[in-house]
């Protein structure tokens, strides 16, 4: 439990550093703003796109097997 | 998805991209800084557009949704998709919409956050669409959950009007709205203008495109559950066979031991 609280406040303080070091060589809060904004719709853009392809290709997969026997499940969605 | 569906949605993503980039470019280095704000006024590009797609634009169709899942007549899978679709889009933006406020903010006013009637309610609003996610994980048949996740939508879009009015109804720390004001006389000219209707036109297709994006993952995951149910019927289903040959076997080698 100890340790694990003296990792988050480890975890804190070099997140805290890391923005202290990023605004002193110059990023100013809008081009955190504009960064923080981008980057996180680019990151979530990423992970939609790759969370299509994965499903995508699961589907394609359970089509392409052959049919197991009579029974299909009527979906109701 | 159909060829073009596929190409429509190509078409958006490029579009989108290339008017993100022209915002940012327009933003960050063509139109001149604000007489009172200073260079502080180019997150005023980013920040009332975000806030757009999420309060307006996804929380609009969200609510949309589940009237017509909710509603007997109309009632399809398809609009339970989309609001899913909608709030999980809508949740990435009102969150960034509250972190590019709060360094607006911090800016402008001196404090990362202030317990000012719209800051608070546009919180309230990001915990409510948390609970809405957390909602649809609760495990439960199709049907129970469409209708729990299209009650806590609308629940939730009670919110929204108390948002957008927060600032008339409050003295608020946040300014009115600068556009799309009571007089409708927008207090802003110029470049600045252009810029602004620019970033809301780029963050709009951003929405349609993860919007669509999501809306197929909704479905694919529905058809990869259907077939994952299959599997284990198929399973179940052996398993009796099996057990129905074992108890066939040994009753056949219990007449054989009698005889």
């Amino acid at each position: 439990m100890r340790s694990r609280r003296s990792r988050c406040d480890l975890e804190l303080r070099a997140s805290v550093r890391v923005f202290q070091l990023a605004f002193g060589v110059g990023v100013s809060y809008v081009d955190a703003g504009y960064a923080v904004a981008l980057g996180t719709l680019a990151l979530y853009a990423g992970w939609l796109w790759q969370r299509r392809a994965r499903l995508e290709k699961l589907v394609e997969r359970e089509k392409e097997r052959p049919d197991q026997g009579e029974l299909r499940v009527e979906s109701d969605r | 998805m159909s060829r073009r569906a596929t190409w429509a949605l190509r078409v958006v993503g490029i579009a989108a991209v290339v008017s993100v980039a022209a915002t940012v470019w327009l933003g960050l280095w063509i139109t001149p800084p604000d007489k009172v704000q200073g260079n502080f006024v180019r997150l005023v590009y980013v920040h009332p557009a975000l806030a757009w797609v999420s309060l307006y634009l996804a929380f609009g169709i969200a609510a949309l949704g589940s009237v017509l899942w909710l509603w007997p007549r109309t009632r399809s899978p398809l609009w339970d998709r989309v609001a899913a679709s909608a709030v999980e889009v809508g949740t990435v933006f009102t969150g960034l919409t509250i972190v590019t406020g709060s360094i607006w903010g911090r800016t402008t006013w001196g404090v990362w956050w202030a317990w000012d009637a719209r800051l608070t309610s546009t919180a309230l609003l990001f915990v409510l669409l948390l609970g809405y996610l957390a909602l649809r994980r609760v495990p439960a048949d199709y049907e129970a959950r469409a209708r729990r996740c299209a009650v806590a939508a609308l629940i939730a879009a009670i919110d929204v009007p108390i948002v957008h009015f927060s600032v008339q109804w409050w003295n608020t720390l946040h300014q009115n709205a600068t556009v799309l004001n009571s007089n409708l006389s927008p207090t802003i000219h110029g470049s600045m203008a252009w810029t602004l209707l620019l970033g809301f036109v780029s963050f709009t297709l951003v929405f349609v495109w993860m919007f669509a994006m999501r809306l197929r993952i909704e479905k694919l995951s529905d058809r990869a559950a259907d077939f994952e149910l299959e599997d284990a019927i198929h399973e179940r289903w052996a398993e009796g066979t099996l057990e129905e040959l074992g108890e066939e076997q040994g009753e056949e080698q219990k007449v054989e031991v009698r005889s």
